[in-house]
C-alpha cells in the first residue's frame, strides 16, 4: 500500500469513527466521553484530509485548491478508480 | 382471464387459484367452486372468523386458546383448519364467548402500547480502534453481530 492509499485509508478509518460517533451522540447529547473522543478524531481526520490534499489533490469539491487553477477535473474520475475509493 | 387487460382491480388479475387459496385463508370456513365462487355466502366483517391471519400471532404465545394451528387447543376452532371445538377456553385473552368473537384480538400484552419498542441504553464503551471499526462495520463491540450465512455458521472459519 503506497502512501496515498494509506493516508486515503486513514481518512476513510477516521470518517467512520466520527460518524459513529456523531450517532451515539445523537442520543447521548451530554456524554463527555463520547465528545472529547468527537473532538480528538475530529482533528485527527482534518489533519490527514489536509495533508492528503496537499500531496495527492482533492478529495472532495469543497477541499482546498490553488488559486491559479481548477484541479477537481484533473483527478480521476470514479470510473477511473477502483472500487476502494477516488485516485487508487 | 385470456385477457388480463380489462380487468381493473389486483384483485381481479390474480390468477385464479391463487385467489382462492388467499380467500380461503383469509375467511377460515368459506368453502368456494372451481371457479372461485363462494358456495356459503358472504361473510361480512362481524360474521367474520376472528381466527384468522391478523390473529395468528398468538400462536407464538404458548396461548391454549384459540386460532392455533401448531398445538393441540381446546379453543373454539375457528381457525384455518376448521377444527371442531366448542369454544374458545382461551382465558388470558379473555374470549367470554362460545365460537369467538373479535374480543379475540386481544393479547395479554394489552397493558402496552401499540408499535413501541423497548431498548436497553447504549453505553460508551468497549471501542474498537478506528481502523477495526471500519472493517466490522461498528466501533461498539455490543453492536458487532457478525451474520455468516450457511450451513457452518461460521464455526470452519469461513466468512
Amino acid at each position: 500500500m503506497n502512501d496515498q492509499k494509506r493516508l486515503h485509508r486513514m481518512i476513510q478509518n477516521y470518517a467512520f469513527a466520527l460518524q459513529e460517533t456523531a450517532l451515539y451522540l445523537d442520543t447521548h447529547p451530554n456524554c463527555r466521553q463520547a465528545l472529547q473522543y468527537y473532538k480528538k478524531v475530529r482533528e485527527k481526520l482534518l489533519e490527514a484530509v489536509q495533508m492528503y490534499e496537499e500531496q495527492h489533490g482533492q478529495l472532495t469539491i469543497f477541499g482546498g485548491t490553488s488559486c491559479d487553477r481548477w484541479k477537481w477535473v484533473e483527478e480521476a474520475w470514479p470510473w477511473e478508480t477502483d472500487c476502494r475509493g477516488k485516485g487508487e | 382471464m385470456e385477457n388480463r387487460n380489462q380487468y381493473n382491480s389486483p384483485r381481479d388479475r390474480i390468477d385464479d387459484a391463487l385467489l382462492i387459496r388467499l380467500l380461503n385463508e383469509d375467511e377460515g370456513q368459506s368453502e368456494y367452486t372451481c371457479t372461485g365462487e363462494r358456495r356459503n355466502g358472504g361473510t361480512s366483517r362481524s360474521r367474520r372468523n376472528p381466527c384468522d391471519r391478523r390473529n395468528d400471532y398468538r400462536d407464538f404465545r404458548n396461548n391454549d386458546g384459540c386460532c392455533c394451528d401448531r398445538h393441540d387447543n381446546t379453543g373454539c376452532g375457528n381457525n384455518r383448519e376448521q377444527r371442531n371445538h366448542s369454544k374458545c377456553g382461551n382465558d388470558r385473552d379473555r374470549c367470554d364467548h362460545d365460537g369467538c368473537s373479535d374480543s379475540c384480538s386481544r393479547n395479554f400484552l394489552s397493558g402496552y402500547h401499540l408499535a413501541m419498542v423497548y431498548t436497553p441504553d447504549h453505553e460508551w464503551e468497549d471501542l474498537y480502534e478506528e481502523e477495526e471499526a471500519l472493517s466490522r462495520g461498528t466501533m461498539f463491540r455490543a453492536l458487532e453481530f457478525p451474520f455468516y450465512p450457511g450451513k457452518c455458521g461460521g464455526s470452519c472459519g469461513c466468512r
